[in-house]
């Protein structure tokens, strides 16, 4: 989640503020939750085994090769995710904070032998992102370069949550080929209401020369709510190798239904004087008379019915190595395609440029390893990169009129550029085993560095975020 | 801080460590602390643990059955059913047992004992009934089938042996396939009985063994393919007729019901035949006890009357 803080617009053109702030759920990770419960644990590569429910996302063909017919879910404990933008402001940092829960993943595998041999069905819901904000920051008094805040206060509410509701077979067309397809339905929904002031003492110029004490006073309101639906058919085929190995190919794509993009925005900027009322009266001491001298209020209420466009095309390949029956190692590619179709390309400024997406390859290795045969442990790490440009440096040159606040165009591709954060995550987990089922609990982490423009001027900040989650999964074997 | 204390805390680190398993230990320690379960003998926890799986086995299976088939939710029509089968089985061996029926949304003709007591029977059966005779004894015969619990003692004998050759079976499939043997973990060891103990809450895996979900699975493809074994289905067909007819009812009613089966068309009681033993021959082994039954035994109502009156408001058969 990010949005972009208010306090440019205490001392740039309120022309600016509008678009200064576009609040978007992160859909630009990939690899935000893992999914599944011995994948949760390899770091999500699971391209090369896939043999249980989680299959119809990592790979329907590794269903083929399934052992048993099982049912399992995963949840998430809890989860956190804390993003700091250095010096953001001035001197002092800015935090992003959220936290809450979610359910990865609750799915069932039958294999269906019996009507045809090396067929296998299962289904599955799962979570790949979701987040949940409820964050109140209120601070006095800072500088930003020569101008002092008095006064800054946010309140942001997001909940955000992308899911997929799907079912899958496998089946083994060579006793070591398996291909599969899924389909699953698609759902992206966030909802983001941020409240923003700020407030700010300056000399303010009179019409007649003079100038009088004031203060500038800005306050935001902003409700935006993202809609998209849609389906997504998953291909898949694994082919076991000699000597243990195994090599998956998946490749996925979600085709939008519909979608909405709802945004309401209230934003003022009043510029208020402070003039002293002299003469006393005889009822009592001189009072202070604030006289409001400009007050601007922008209301928007726009509906966008393709924001976000197409979504990119995703493939993995996997290879697995099972050493032995207490070792399994994996590794995972994965390339997501980018998406630059005609809007983006055309108009780098309507809303749809928020949504744009770079090409983005990311790597998970994992292993798992029965300590004994009742408790194997499960590790892994990944990358989990950003989708979104890099953030590039601009240099305003105010004699040509190329600054935040005197150029649109400067503005939109040297101030408000979206974030962009590389993450590397690890995964711990243990689980422990029974004839016919097994729970297994643990941890991922993430943490990541990039780069963000979170005040809309032409300032730079180092990003630096750490995500968390606690979790754990049950599964029965039947 | 004594080593005692040491571990006390230590045991409290642990204890908090994840939700579930706090959650988990704080079941078993509500199971330990009931006080009836603790002043019971080694003898008698060993039965109170059998009938309870006998129970969680039967809720398994008439999940199972009353979400394949739908259930008739017209509450007169439950509760009359529920009077007849609970007045039947309060004359038979077992009056102590506890007894739940229900009526399956379906036009077949046919009806399930599962373990511990759930009784199913379908709309077609009550249909095909003439009387509330005819339905007290079809009652009388599943209230038998439980009682004696044919099922359950049949899954019991069947578990080792059947869950030894699934096993076997299975893991020959995984041996003989070396694309599924190398993806083959280990097999874990046995639990300790606290492991055990949770594993029983965490999976429903009762007794050694045999797990409740593995059992109503084999209960399930009892009932409705391999059926129990002749034997078992002449005994329940006595025993009904002799609970209902101690009941008060009419000593020839199950007889009437079969043989009317025996006139339907075959979609309506292929399952039946499916299960049970040939109409003829079960009418054949009732006819034998009925000769057996002494006159001042038998009262012989057929409730013909109040059976037509309940009859009139059953709700309308589905298309198809």
């Amino acid at each position: 989640m990010r949005s972009r803080l208010l306090l440019c617009g205490v001392t740039a053109g309120l022309g600016l503020l509008t678009k200064a702030t576009p609040l978007l759920a992160d859909q630009f990770h990939y690899n935000n939750v893992l999914v599944g419960t011995r994948a949760m644990g390899m770091g999500g590569a699971f391209v090369g085994i896939a043999d249980d429910a989680s299959g119809i996302y990592y790979n329907p063909g590794g269903l083929a090769f399934a052992l048993s017919n099982d049912i399992q879910g995963s949840a998430n404990a809890f989860y956190g995710k804390n993003t700091v933008y250095k010096k953001a402001l001035g001197a002092t940092d800015f935090t992003e904070e959220s936290s809450g829960s979610l359910t990865p993943f609750f799915g069932g595998l039958q294999k269906l032998d019996r009507y045809v041999e090396g067929l296998v069905a299962a289904f599955g819901v799962y979570y790949t992102d979701g987040d949940l904000k409820d964050q109140d920051t209120p601070i006095d008094r800072f500088q930003i370069g020569t101008t002092v805040i008095d006064r800054y206060h946010r309140t942001s509410n997001a909940r955000a949550s992308t899911y997929f509701a799907g079912a899958g077979v496998g089946y083994r067309v060579l006793n070591n080929l398996g291909i599969g397809l899924g389909v699953s339905y698609f759902n992206a929904d966030e909802l983001v209401q941020e409240f923003q002031y700020a407030k700010q003492s300056l000399r303010i110029k009179l019409s007649d020369g003079s100038t009088v004490d004031g203060w500038s006073i800005l306050s935001s309101n902003i409700r935006q709510h993202l809609a998209v639906y849609g389906m997504q058919p998953t291909l898949g085929v694994q082919v076991a190798l000699p000597s243990g190995f195994t090599a998956g190919l998946t490749v996925k794509k979600i085709f939008v239904a519909s979608q909405s993009l709802e945004t309401a925005s209230d934003i003022s900027k009043t510029l208020v004087s402070d003039t002293q009322n002299s003469a006393a009266t005889t009822s009592g001491p001189a009072t202070t008379v604030l006289s409001p001298i400009q007050n601007t209020v922008t209301k928007q209420v726009t509906k966008s019915t393709n924001p976000v466009g197409d979504l990119p095309l995703e493939a993995r390949v996997g290879l697995a190595w099972f050493a032995s029956s207490s070792f399994v190692w994996s590794l995972d590619l994965s390339y997501t395609d980018g998406v630059t179709d005609a809007d983006v390309k055309t108009d780098p400024n309507s809303v749809r440029a928020a949504y744009a997406k770079e090409a983005v390859i990311n790597l998970a290795t994992g292993a798992e390893w029965y300590i004994t045969p009742t408790f194997p442990v499960r590790f892994g790490l990944f990358t989990n990169n950003d989708a979104r440009p890099d953030v590039k440096k601009g240099t305003a040159d105010a004699a040509s009129g190329q600054t935040c606040s005197q150029s649109l165009d400067y503005y939109k591709k040297y101030c408000a550029q979206p974030d962009h954060i590389d993450y590397y995550g690890g995964s711990l987990f243990i689980a422990w085993v029974q004839p016919n089922s097994q729970i297994a609990a643990g941890i991922t982490l993430q943490s990541g560095n990039g780069k963000a423009q979170k005040l809309g001027d032409d300032a730079v900040q180092e990003v630096k975020s750490n995500q968390y989650s606690f979790a754990f999964s049950a599964t029965h074997n039947m | 801080m004594t080593s005692d204390s040491h571990l006390r805390r230590g045991r409290g680190r642990l204890f908090l460590t994840t939700s579930l398993l706090a959650v988990s230990a704080c079941t078993i320690k509500t199971q330990q602390q009931d006080p009836v379960e603790k002043a019971m003998t080694p003898q008698q926890r060993a039965v109170f643990e059998d009938y309870r799986m006998e129970i969680e086995v039967g809720r398994n299976m008439a999940g199972r059955l009353l979400g394949y088939y739908g259930v008739v939710e017209d509450p007169k029509l439950v509760a009359y059913l529920n009077q007849i089968g609970s007045y039947v089985a309060s004359y038979g061996d077992y009056p102590d047992r506890r007894y739940m029926f229900a009526i399956l949304k379906h036009e077949s003709v046919n009806a399930f004992a599962c373990p511990g007591g759930y009784i199913l029977v379908t709309m077609g059966a009550l249909r095909n009934a003439d009387s509330e005779a005819e339905l007290a004894a079809v009652l009388g015969h599943e209230v038998a089938h439980v009682g004696k619990r044919h099922m359950y003692d049949a899954l019991k004998r069947m578990k080792q042996k059947d869950i030894d050759e699934a096993t076997a079976k299975k893991r020959a499939a995984i041996d003989n396939d070396p694309y599924l043997k190398m993806r083959q973990r280990p097999e874990p060891e046995s639990g300790s009985a606290a492991g055990s103990r949770l594993a029983t809450y965490l999976t429903g895996k009762a007794g050694v063994g045999l797990s409740i979900m593995a059992a109503a699975a084999a209960g399930m493809q009892m009932i409705t393919e391999k059926g129990l074994d002749k034997e078992l289905e002449y005994e329940a067909d006595q025993e009904g007729v002799k609970y209902a007819v101690r009941a008060g009812y009419e000593p020839k009613a199950m007889l009437s019901f079969l043989k009317r089966l025996e006139d339907h068309s075959a979609k309506k009681v292929k399952n039946l035949e499916k299960t049970h033993p040939p109409m003829k021959e079960r009418r054949d082994q009732i006819a034998k006890l009925l000769l057996s039954l002494k006159a001042e035994d038998i009262i012989g109502a057929s409730g013909e009357d109040r059976f037509k009156k309940v009859k009139a408001k059953f709700p309308e058969p589905e298309a198809g």
